[in-house]
């Protein structure tokens, strides 16, 4: 019998540019409903997102989702314009195959 | 090397031009288009382009032309052509678009606020015949919600199917009117997929062809350009020509 592959997953540094501070779990909320918006329940359910880490101070965090899905997961960020109701800018700084080496690329230095 | 993004569509203003080049540079844009609009006080743009200069970002003054048919719309596009470096078309009609394609503006674009959805494959073979720079706007297909985006995103990736037939460039503007419309170069070609376009053609209009009509743009300011191609370099003395 073969085992099936483990799905290779991406992990995206991102930065969201807003005048206030909100948490993660509003974030990926948000990232969840514009991900059902844009590709539905079945596009939700192919994403594997998940939040890993979000500073709300610094407005930055890791992002992580299926590997095949790395593009729509870059459009549905794009097209967030509101978190928790306060305009905001996300931003993906960079994407890498593990979270060590998305840490030493793109967020080196920060907490 | 690094590539070069530029974002042809701003509408700066005095109170939100600090905020939106800040932005602009930390997101990673080079160049911009900035847009004059109507009522805008002389003073005020010669303001704006101080503070661009100042804040190291590379800008083209553009004004967008309501196009219609007629004599006029030519005598217009050539008046302005005098204080502007990039001429837009925002078309509404069919009407519209026609006209602008004989005049001598550089970009056409569709209106956000119309409902004009009928750019066909014979005005993108025009287009094309004509030289034109069509122009996608991110600001509707980020603001729009619903059946009103789906509809829009629909109509985007049909006007990207023939320009990319009949290789129109095109090129990808925020449309921004305030710093939280704005967008990174990539994230906008990322959206630009979603209308069924590849990345790798998404990233051109963000990038490259933005890059050859800015430089088109200012091979206009040297000063012995005459038209596209043709410049005098040097003149042979005793030529009073």
């Amino acid at each position: 019998m073969i085992k099936p592959k483990h799905p290779k997953r991406r992990y995206l540094a991102i930065q969201v540019i807003s005048e206030t501070s909100f948490s993660g779990e509003d974030l990926l909320k948000t990232v969840q409903g514009m991900l059902l918006k844009l590709y539905g329940e079945y596009g939700l359910s192919r994403s594997g997102l998940r939040l890993l880490e979000f500073h709300s101070v610094q407005g930055e965090g890791i992002l992580t989702c299926n590997h095949d899905f790395m593009p729509q997961m870059r459009s549905t960020l794009a097209a967030v314009r509101t978190v928790a109701g306060k305009p905001v800018i996300p931003q993906v700084l960079g994407v890498s195959g593990t979270v060590k080496r998305l840490r030493r690329k793109f967020m080196e230095g920060k907490p | 090397m690094k590539r070069f993004y530029a974002d042809l569509h701003i509408l700066l203003s005095k109170l939100n031009v600090e905020a939106v080049t800040s932005t602009l540079k930390h997101l990673g844009f080079q160049t911009i288009g900035f847009t004059v609009q109507a009522p805008t006080v002389e003073d005020e743009v010669a303001g704006i382009t101080d503070h661009l200069r100042k804040s190291g970002l590379g800008y083209i003054r553009r004004i967008d032309l309501k196009p219609y048919e007629g004599k006029h719309f030519q005598i217009e596009v050539i008046r302005a052509r005098h204080d502007y470096d990039l001429l837009a078309a925002a078309c509404e009609s069919k009407h519209d678009l026609r006209a602008s394609l004989r005049s001598g503006v550089d970009v056409v674009f569709i209106n956000m606020r119309s409902r004009f959805t009928g750019v066909g494959e014979a005005d993108f073979k025009l287009m094309a015949d004509a030289g034109k720079v069509f122009e996608v706007n991110l600001r509707p297909l980020t603001s729009k919600e619903g059946p009103e985006r789906a509809y829009h995103l629909s109509h985007v990736s049909r006007e990207l199917r023939f320009a990319l037939r009949f290789k129109v460039p095109v090129i990808l503007s925020s449309g921004a009117v305030d710093m939280y419309d704005l967008r990174a170069p990539i994230d906008m070609a990322y959206i630009l997929t979603m209308a069924g376009l590849r990345f790798s053609d998404a990233l051109k209009t963000v990038s490259e062809n933005p890059e050859a009509l800015w430089k088109t743009v200012r091979s206009r300011r040297h000063p012995g350009y005459i038209m596209p191609g043709v410049r005098v370099l040097g003149r042979e003395e005793g030529d009073k020509t």
